[in-house]
């Protein structure tokens, strides 16, 4: 269950593309461009721009269908609070929609910092870039650019129920209608869930906010597992998995009984958003997304933790349409305007590391039992020698490691050097990995049951409101 | 005579594998599996906790318990006579009926939070537990 990176090479994309498809005729599901936004183009989750969805094989339909939603809605009075691990509360596309900050830390002590606490930290912020970065002539665009923002910070490690309840009741108190939560524990306890019920039924007036969780990614060997006791499986709580380019779930995705809606949250393609000013972050720049300046390399966000913020934002949406909508209404009508859509069936089988020069990796977790090798690349040196296979990155931890030799389809070494202390399990070892064992991925942990859960339909929903 | 080495092998087994440490969860027994402490040592800076013990629940979900629980009375009247009979010493009123309570020793945390869990006047009650979060 972790965040995903994906980087990824997009020459492989365009080997694999036909550039013969691309067109621009006027069947295109959805207008042009809304705006003048330059990385607008590169956000598939919500624009069809027919030449970005060519290049990058595209499925047509896995966008969220906003056809000209975006133009008359962008969650205007709606209060949105995001939970994280910080936020750059100065990055320019959000710092003028924050209306309040709120840190708790281990202790329960409130304070208004909500700074990342390590300098790569990036998560909170590029989730917070998906719901709200503005409409304007810079960056990406939220999907709810209007919405006032409330930045909660909270602690990753040692986060003890008490606290978990503390900062819900702040998100609360500061009077959020809505709030998102890329994170999990993966084993709710009695007086969290008991709580979480409580302001979903009877804050906001006896509306009750609107509580979205991310479902998760996997555990270690990033396979989609059941929710369980998670709170995204709570009845209250809107349980996000995720889509990929494909427009199928993804492989990674957490499922259940409980899993409500499934959004854009890609696949070797990721999810536009910001990210920390400078040096800070994970990126060069103040964004993580597609840049083909690079040769086509990227480096973008992945996992149902960009997906819970799509439906945060579509929420949102809903409540500036009708605002009187009950957190029950909500959940009955997202379930209602959604169409199906199928599992993500290839798995594994091609992924695995090759080339050379020396690409920066991040988060190492060497030979799984079933020998599979999973790495998190956070830049590359050089993509056009990173051939003739691409990288599947899994992971949210603050590792490093260089591969020290020229990879070729056989053996090499990855050298991991752990720079993060709360990974007790780092390692400064080598590890010798053999890409011909890691074909052989054992296909049994294949679920069955990742299909038939509804993808979001932006315009269904927006259609199934009845406005005030 | 084999009877009973069978039953205090049976009872060393159960606690070997941890089956008598467990919390109440959504109605639910959650067993917990005592870990080795030494190898999280740092993860134990609760500076208002003297000590955290470290579980692990059967889907390897990391869980510390410390000398404070969360109850949730069914009414707000007339529960002091469990507050002494458990020796609970009230930290917080965390809202309406939940409070957030403290013992004089961590050891004790798990058994109190399961026999007050059994009270009828009682909502449910589990550890303050302290637990790692991850973001997706």
């Amino acid at each position: 269950m972790r965040l995903i990176l994906i980087a990824f090479i997009a020459f492989i994309f365009i080997a694999c593309s036909d550039n013969s498809t691309s067109s621009s005729d006027s069947s295109d599901p959805m207008p042009p461009d809304l705006n003048s936004s330059p990385l607008f183009y590169q956000q598939w989750s919500i624009n069809y721009n027919s030449e970005f969805y060519s290049i990058n094989s595209i499925d047509e339909n896995a966008h969220i269908n906003p056809q000209d939603i975006l133009l008359t809605y962008s969650g205007i009075g709606v209060k949105v609070a995001v939970i994280d691990d910080g936020f750059d509360v100065n990055h320019p596309q959000i710092r003028d929609k924050i209306i309040k900050t709120i840190g708790v830390d281990e202790n329960g002590v409130i304070s208004s910092n909500v700074s990342h606490t390590y300098s790569s930290g990036f998560h909170g912020s590029s989730v917070t870039g998906i719901i709200a970065s503005a409409d304007d002539d810079i960056g990406v665009r939220g999907i709810s650019p209007d919405v006032e923002l409330i930045l909660v910070k909270m602690p990753m490690y040692n986060v003890s129920d008490y606290v978990f309840i503390e900062v819900f009741k702040q998100a609360v108190d500061a009077g959020a209608d809505v709030i998102n939560c890329s994170w999990g524990s993966g084993d709710v306890s009695d007086a969290v869930r008991d709580y979480i019920d409580e302001i979903s039924t009877n804050a906001r007036d006896g509306k009750g906010v609107i509580v979205v969780f991310a479902s998760g990614n996997g555990g270690e060997d990033g396979i989609g597992d059941d929710m369980g006791n998670d709170e995204s499986a709570i009845d209250s709580v809107v349980g996000v998995g995720a889509t990929s380019r494909d427009n199928l779930r993804t492989k990674y995705s957490n499922y259940g009984k409980d899993l409500d809606i499934v959004a854009p949250g890609g696949y070797w393609l990721g999810i536009s958003t910001i990210d920390p000013v400078g040096s800070a972050g994970h990126s060069e720049d103040e964004y993580s997304r597609y840049d083909e300046t690079r040769n086509g390399l990227a480096v973008s966000f992945v996992g149902t933790s960009a997906s819970a913020p799509i439906i945060t934002s579509v929420v949102a949406l809903a409540l500036q349409k009708n605002s009187d909508l009950t957190r029950v209404q909500i959940q009955e009508l997202l379930k209602k305007s959604t169409t199906t859509i199928g599992q993500n069936t290839p798995y594994l089988d091609d992924m695995i590391v090759a080339s050379s020069s020396t690409p920066l990796i991040t988060g190492l977790y060497g030979l799984a039992q079933n020998s599979e090798i999973k790495v998190k690349l956070i830049s590359h040196t050089n993509s056009t020698t990173f051939g003739p296979y691409s990288v599947e990155s899994i992971g949210n931890s603050e590792w490093s490691s260089t591969v020290i030799d020229t990879l070729e389809d056989g053996n090499y070494t990855i050298r991991v050097v752990s720079d993060d202390e709360t990974i007790t399990w780092a390692t400064d070892e080598s590890f010798e990995v053999n890409s011909l064992k890691t074909s052989q991925t054992d296909k049994s942990k294949r679920k069955s049951d990742f299909y038939g859960y509804g993808k979001i339909d932006l315009y269904k929903l927006m259609d199934n409101i009845i406005s005030l | 005579m084999y009877l009973k080495l069978l039953y205090i092998f049976i009872l060393s087994s159960a606690s070997l594998f941890g089956l008598d440490n467990f919390y109440y969860s959504n109605s639910k027994k959650i067993y917990l599996v005592p870990i080795d402490n030494q190898t999280l040592q740092k993860k134990a800076i609760s500076k208002d906790s003297v000590e955290v013990n470290y579980y692990k629940t059967q889907n390897n979900t990391l869980l510390g318990v410390t000398n404070r629980l969360i109850v949730k009375f069914k009414s707000l009247k007339n529960n002091e006579d469990i507050l002494e009979r458990f020796n609970l010493v009230m930290v917080k009123n965390i809202y309406a009926n939940v409070y957030l309570f403290k013992l004089d020793d961590n050891s004790k945390t798990l058994d109190v939070a399961n026999e007050l869990y059994k009270l009828e006047r009682v909502e449910y009650a589990h550890p303050n537990f302290i637990r790692e979060v991850k973001k997706r």
